[in-house]
């Protein structure tokens, strides 16, 4: 049986580490400071680069230095602004801008044009790296574009092209610091969803398609019952599922949906009929009619129709990984 | 102990601020003017005050919480603009380091009550800064998109001149306004319906042919038929007439004012309504304003009616403002003229009252949030305050069209913004803008390269400052005594008016001399002094009764304006007398600013990628160049050119032209021409070359022409086109000169013009045809004409003020030839950029001096420049008077060609100022020049030298005052530049000189020897002084040209005698002769003879400040030639001392 070492002295309580709120402050302060004189050389123009302070002709000490060090990156990085270190400029938030791009790009690709735009407006206000600024560029044409995809109705807008189309391509080739298949896959993307979203306007299933996905949005948004109860209802006229066999429930969702908008347009002066109407109308659910739909449109189709509109979403350019070298021994 | 006094304006404060204390908790109208200075750094939510009345008296502290709250308050306005407006003001003085107390017109406060029983005053309501005035027609633009004013008004982005843009549409309402004014003066003058119809038909007539937008924009329709702007302008005399006969002004009830200027110093507004109605009767009716539109894309909606009608906003200030002014009772209409019809829209029956319910009946303080919102707003967008220059933050601020970060209730009005009319969105650089298509310039301000950026960031903040002291002087006028203000310079009050004839008066002053800072060509108000009955007290400036004019001539005791309308006449019960105010001299700032922007925006779009932050060397090689950043390539001299391209050029300017042969497109090229160097010959023969080179080559896009040039100033762009008809009168027939005939254009000059040359000359213009058909048929007949004559043109001269007129929209040229670049601030000179084909591929030479005066700049700003700019060669001390030549110069010495032989003065003279300026490089083009005498001249007017001292004189006289106790100057009159010193012996000096030279001559020379004679002065009151003494001296010497050096630039004269003034036993020189280029001028005017007149001592002495340094030195190495010289015979210095007694003639 091993024999447990015995420390030859016992072991020395060391102290809770705690925040210290008024240090924190202090540095804070500090950082502030130096972030509002930047502010004001910005403001009758000029755009300061963050030096360290250096450490010639004073005697400081090295806690001071290092302290100062930290006021100016943190300066930097609140700023945007680039930090001069030994003579060679970086820019301090970069992967922060990396992932909020990223996050921006995420959100297109699932139509949630409000989170792109929050991203997209964090990201610009502090990367400088060329790159990511041509991909924040590009990011807010895709977003025009998306905007464009759910805002315009297939067959019903006087546009016979999404506007951004236009926007996309001839920004597309202005961006040089991307990489020539990154520019090409967009420009292919661009194409595919203008195309998707013309053949929508002809193509009675796409059309259907088209709707199920705005009245998928109009529940991610948060648009309203109202919104996403008259996209579905469209959609149910337009792809014949408007039935009286309840066999599915789906004619009574229908109907609680009708009685919505039915109460909007005239109050029936029958008492009876009048709260019938209102009760259909209580209890009209956007999200029990969505899947509904979906499954009774699934089983029309034969294939999965809340996969199809995966049709209508960006795809993201994704670089191929480098292959993998060879290990020498 | 001095009792301090107080005015009544800040008794009143003192008396409401101490009544708000009594009634605690009742928010109360105050509209009293006050000042504040932050305590501490605006917080989120309040901003604590230190607030003091006008003349200083402490008011104590004052709150202002955001949303209009205040304590015991139990609701709020999240729209409300006061305190995000009031705290951005604040930052912004705070970052530009301004530490005056801040100007507020409290319009609203309260005295509040704090949970803890302390009384706190708050402000809800004011005005911010109403010291700058911002007009009526701003407000509405405000109000239609906050973000068209950042564009439009504070980075004053232009359109693209490239490209060619007819506005029919805007002439159209142009005419009509005129056509409506006419026929009102005419009617309420006759009465008669046809005088009226005639009148109203010379109007549009004369706009249509005024403007040559038209000429080159008005074609036949498909059908062959006239453009309906054009005949819709005219037909609309119908329902205007019908209009007119059914107002106050047929029943002879009410006086007009037309286009007059009204200013509210309390509301910081202005504006200038078609129309006001003033009832000759206060008892019988009320003061109604009346707005005329003709077109307007932006249109009020009511939402009930669907009825869509513009310039509510607008006239809801004018009667705000008006009322402001003191007239209880204030109507208002609008009256749209679209098409043939005229619609009339009561104030209270349009779209923007109905729409908000406003009662205009009672006071309502919505109606003055509306307003207040959109002046406070404006002021702090247009003037910079909002945004500053930091890139980020501009670039930030175009992202909401509504710019949420002032609040402001401008969501109310539309749901998008009036793109349509927008610059921004044609320039495609706003992200907002809701039709943006295509390529479109991301990140204006922040992808702008560094250099870029601070170029375009100096000499903006140096043409706001300018356009910021422009609008705070109308408030400067109305608050200042008229005594001061005339000490200043600005102002001649007591003023009678001795005659009225049409558009001219004549204003007199008989006791007292003019003297003044203004002068001919200036804008002018002039204001009624008696007390007005329905205002019941003297009007101030701007205040409704003032007419605005131009002064036409400026004598002793007299003083000619060129009227806009007439002024009153009527003075009830006291002698009427008059004031006038300087307004401005000609606004070069909008236009300036204007091609800084284009610059900006141009050099970006022409590179070829977006969506990131560019290198400095991915601009267009030009643009580098002009940056400072790019070396020019080197100049080629040896280019071979054909004889006739070089006939009558010595050899530096045959070098000049070989270099200009060589140029490629990007390159620049800049010739330094001292005085009397032939400059424009040069300029004529390259104008020459390059057309006979085009010819040679004729392939190339009908938008793309061989050559344009442009001037500094009209006088010079028609040297160069009479330079050119002398030289080269085989270019004339492919010249335009662009403009239309002015009154000092020769005739050579104004046959060049294109309404000449299209046939219709000024006598045609001025009068109308018999009938409407003919005249639209007329117009039609001579724009094909103009048109034709566009198409074949290869040269064009103009001005860089002009460098974006109709003539030239829509064209680029191969070369662009800039004279007098010395003189050109460098903002002016880039309008030249804007002439050059897209991504600046075009040559650019710039002809001037940079050692002649420099640019011409009203109140110049001085910055430190940040390191940036050190890279582009901006240097401490550079401001606008810096031009670009001067810059460019510095930067690439190498890039310039001098030319160095020179035709005007003679040896000595040259030998003067070479040695002085020129480093001894300059020498007479051959001995004909050198020799030149006096004795010449007059032998070839056949005229035998006078006996005295002129007529006996070598080429140089001095007449040192040093020693002469009367030539002391006056001392300074005016706090300005010009500080308006005069020196009574010198001009006696001058006079008595003269006058002994023309007596010596036989009575027929008298008239061409004075025209040959120039008398120059730096200072324009020793000017006015000087033509007093000479018209005394002898009749014939009134007609000399007496003139500052500035507007002898560029002349010559076979005598020139310069007056130097300044004599005080302080040294004191001044800053006109601190510009020590002044002196290069006013010594190289002369051929054959130069009179000094001044005090050596005072100039010579030791220096007060930095910048007369080397003012000082070039004075003492002028006296050490003259000296020189006169050594040698060539020049005589005399002593005034007992040169001339007074009452005896030398």
């Amino acid at each position: 049986m091993a024999v447990r070492p015995v420390p030859e002295e016992p072991p020395v309580s060391k102290p809770e580490r705690a925040l210290n709120p008024e240090a924190t402050w202090v540095l804070l302060e500090r950082v502030g400071q130096l972030v509002e004189e930047l502010r004001q050389r910005r403001f009758v123009g000029e755009d300061p680069v963050v030096e360290i302070p250096s450490v010639t002709k004073r005697r400081v000490s090295r806690a001071i230095l290092i302290q100062e060090a930290i006021v100016a990156a943190l300066a930097a990085e609140r700023l945007g602004a680039l930090l001069d270190l030994n003579g060679t400029l970086v820019s301090m938030a970069e992967d922060i801008a990396a992932d909020e791009l990223a996050n921006a790009y995420r959100a297109l690709a699932t139509w949630d044009l409000r989170a792109a735009e929050t991203a997209l407006t964090r990201a610009i206000r502090i990367t400088r790296f060329p790159e990511h600024q041509q991909r924040i560029a590009l990011g807010w044409a895709l977003h025009r574009l998306v905007s464009d995809l759910l805002r315009l109705v297939p067959g019903e807008s006087k546009e016979k092209l999404l506007p951004a189309e236009r926007l996309v391509a001839e920004l597309l080739p202005t961006l040089d610091q991307l990489p020539d298949d990154e520019r090409a896959f967009y420009q292919a993307e661009v194409c595919r969803l203008a195309d998707a979203w013309r053949e929508a306007a002809t193509d009675e299933r796409w059309w259907c398609v088209w709707a199920l996905l705005r009245a998928r949005v109009a529940l991610l948004r948060g648009e309203g019952n109202e919104t996403a109860l008259a996209w579905l209802l469209r959609l149910a006229r337009r792809a014949g599922l408007m039935t009286n066999d309840d066999s599915d429930g789906l004619a009574t969702l229908l109907r609680r949906a009708e009685a919505v908008f039915q109460l909007l347009l005239v109050t029936p002066e029958d008492q009876t009929a009048q709260s019938e109407l209102r009760q259909l109308a209580v209890e009209a659910s956007p999200r029990d009619l969505f899947r509904a739909l979906v499954a009774a449109l699934t089983a029309q189709w034969g294939d999965d129709a809340l996969a199809a509109t995966q049709r209508f979403a960006l795809a993201l350019w994704v670089p191929e990984a480098p292959e993998r070298p060879e290990r020498t021994s | 102990m001095a009792q301090m006094t107080t005015s009544p304006t800040s008794s009143r404060t003192l008396d409401l601020w101490h009544h708000l204390r009594m009634r605690c908790g009742e928010p109360q109208w105050l509209d009293v003017p006050i000042l504040v200075e932050p305590i501490r750094e605006p917080e989120p939510h309040r901003i604590i005050l230190q607030a003091k009345t006008e003349d200083g008296r402490d008011l104590g502290s004052c709150i202002v919480y955001a949303h209009e709250w205040y304590p015991g308050c139990t609701t709020q306005n999240p729209f409300s603009h006061y305190f995000p407006v009031l705290r951005h003001v604040l930052d912004a003085r705070l970052r530009r380091k301004e530490h005056e107390p801040l100007l507020l017109q409290v319009l609203k406060a309260v005295c509040a009550r704090t949970k803890r029983g302390h009384e706190q005053i708050v402000l809800l309501k004011f005005i911010v800064a109403p010291e700058y005035t911002v007009t009526g027609r701003f407000i509405e633009d405000l109000y239609n998109c906050p973000l068209k004013v950042l564009f439009e008004r504070f980075l004053v982005l232009p359109r693209d001149s490239r490209e060619p843009a007819p506005y029919l549409g805007e002439v159209r309402g142009r005419a009509v306004h005129t056509g409506y004014r006419r026929a009102l003066v005419e009617y309420a003058r006759t009465q008669d319906p046809d005088r009226a119809a005639q009148a109203y038909r010379a109007g549009v007539w004369r706009e249509w042919t005024r403007t040559l937008q038209t000429l080159l924009a008005t074609h036949k329709t498909r059908d062959g038929g006239a453009p309906r702007d054009l005949v819709e302008s005219f037909t609309a005399a119908g329902a205007i007439l019908e209009q007119i006969s059914a107002g106050g002004v047929a029943s002879g009830t009410v006086e007009l004012y037309l286009e007059r200027l009204f200013y509210s110093a309390t509301r910081g507004l202005s504006g200038r309504a078609d129309r006001v109605e003033v009832p000759r009767d206060p008892t019988t009716g009320r003061l109604c304003i009346a707005e005329v539109k003709t077109q307007s894309s932006v249109r009020e909606r009511d939402p009930l009616t669907g009825e869509r009608f513009p310039g509510g906003l607008q006239a809801l200030a004018y009667r705000e403002l008006l009322q402001s002014l003191g007239f209880r009772e204030v109507d208002a209409v609008v009256e749209l003229v679209d098409g043939k019809n005229i619609v009339t829209k009561p104030l209270g029956d349009h779209p923007i009252v109905r729409r908000l319910r406003l009662d205009l009946a009672k006071p309502d303080e919505r109606i003055i949030d509306l307003i207040i919102q959109a002046r406070n707003v404006y002021y702090c967008v247009a003037s910079g305050l909002f945004t500053g220059y930091d890139r980020y933050r501009l670039d930030n601020a175009t992202r909401n069209w509504r710019l949420p970060d002032v609040s402001g209730q401008f969501d109310l009005l539309n749901d998008r913004p009036p793109c349509r009319t927008c610059v921004a969105r044609q320039r495609q650089v706003c992200p907002s803008s809701r039709d943006r298509e295509g390529r479109t310039l991301e990140g204006l301000f922040r992808y702008a390269p560094p250099p870029l950026f601070s170029y375009w960031v100096w000499f903006h903040r140096q043409l706001k400052a300018e356009e910021r002291a422009e609008r705070e002087l109308l408030f400067h006028l109305v608050h200042t005594s008229p005594d001061i203000l005339e000490r200043e310079g600005i102002t001649l009050a007591d003023l009678r008016l001795e005659r009225q004839d049409g558009r001219f008066a004549t204003f007199v002053r008989p006791q007292r001399r003019l003297d003044t800072r203004i002068r001919e060509d200036d804008i002018v108000l002039i204001t009624p002094q008696w007390s007005d009955h329905l205002l019941g007290r003297v009007p101030r400036p701007g205040e409704l009764f003032s007419v605005q004019g131009r002064v036409v001539d400026l004598q002793e005791f007299a003083l000619q304006v060129e009227l806009d309308d007439r002024v009153p006449l009527t003075a009830h019960d006291q002698e009427p007398t008059y004031r006038v105010d300087q307004l401005t001299g000609f606004d070069m700032r909008a236009w300036q600013l204007e091609g800084l922007a284009d610059f900006l925006v141009s050099a970006m779009v022409a590179t070829p990628v977006r969506g990131r932050m560019l290198r400095w060397s991915e601009l267009p090689p030009l643009a580098q160049t002009i940056l400072g950043l790019r070396q020019p390539v080197s100049i080629r001299t040896d280019t071979p050119l054909p004889t006739w391209a070089t006939l009558g050029l010595n050899a530096a300017q045959r070098r000049a032209l070989a270099a200009v042969a060589a140029l490629a497109p990007g390159d620049l090229l800049l010739i330094q021409g001292p005085p009397g160097t032939g400059k424009t010959a040069l300029i004529a023969a390259m104008v020459r070359f390059l057309v006979g080179r085009a010819l040679f080559d004729p392939v190339r896009s009908p938008e793309r022409r061989p050559v344009l040039v442009l001037t500094n100033t009209h006088r010079a762009a028609n040297e160069v086109v009479l330079k050119i008809a002398q030289t080269a009168p085989e270019v004339l027939p492919f010249l335009v000169r662009v403009g239309s005939e002015r009154e000092d254009m020769e005739e050579d000059v104004a046959a060049q013009t294109l309404p000449t040359r299209s046939g219709l000359p000024p006598e045609r213009r001025r009068q109308p045809p018999g009938s409407d058909d003919e005249a639209i048929e007329t117009l039609l007949v001579t724009s094909e004409r103009a048109q034709i004559i566009r198409e074949h043109a290869a040269v064009f001269v103009a001005t860089l003020g002009s460098a974006d007129a109709a003539e030239l929209r829509g064209l680029t040229f191969e070369t662009v030839i800039v004279d007098e670049a010395a003189q050109a601030t460098e903002p002016a000179f880039l309008q030249a950029l804007r002439r050059l084909p897209f991504g600046y591929r075009g040559r650019l030479v710039l002809v001037g001096d940079e050692n002649q005066l420099p640019p011409v700049v009203m109140t110049p700003t001085v910055l430190e420049p940040w390191a940036d700019l050190e890279r582009l060669g901006i240097l401490r001390g550079d401001s606008l008077r810096t031009s670009a030549f001067e810059r460019l110069h510095r930067r690439y010495p190498l890039a310039c060609i001098r030319l160095t032989e020179q035709y005007r003065m003679n040896g000595p003279i040259c030998e003067l100022v070479s040695h002085v300026f020129y480093e001894d490089a300059l020498r007479p083009a051959d001995e004909r020049v050198a020799e030149r005498r006096l004795t010449h001249w007059l032998a070839e007017l056949g005229a035998d030298p006078p006996a005295g001292l002129l007529g006996q004189s070598p080429p140089i006289l001095y007449l040192d005052t040093s020693d002469d106790p009367l030539a002391r100057d006056s001392g300074a009159l005016f706090q300005a530049d010009d500080e308006g010193r005069a020196n009574e012996r010198e001009a006696e000096l001058v006079a008595q000189l003269l006058a002994a030279f023309l007596r010596g001559l036989p009575e027929r020379f008298h008239q061409k020897v004075i025209e040959q004679i120039g008398v120059i002065s730096p200072y324009r009151r020793q000017n006015t002084l000087l033509r007093q003494r000479l018209a005394r001296a002898h009749p014939s010497l009134a007609d000399l040209r007496v003139d500052t050096v500035d507007r002898f630039q560029g002349g010559e004269r076979e005598v020139i005698i310069v007056s130097l003034v300044n004599s005080n036993s302080e040294g004191v020189i001044g800053s006109l002769h601190a510009e020590w280029r002044r002196l290069n001028v006013a010594l190289s005017r002369a051929r054959s003879l130069l009179v000094l007149i001044g005090d050596r001592r005072t100039f010579t002495a030791p220096e007060h400040a930095d910048d007369e340094t080397e003012a000082r030195e070039r004075f003492r190495r002028v006296f050490a030639r003259i000296e020189e010289l006169a050594r040698r015979g060539e020049a005589c210095i005399i002593p005034t001392r007992d040169l001339f007694v007074p009452g005896e003639q030398l």
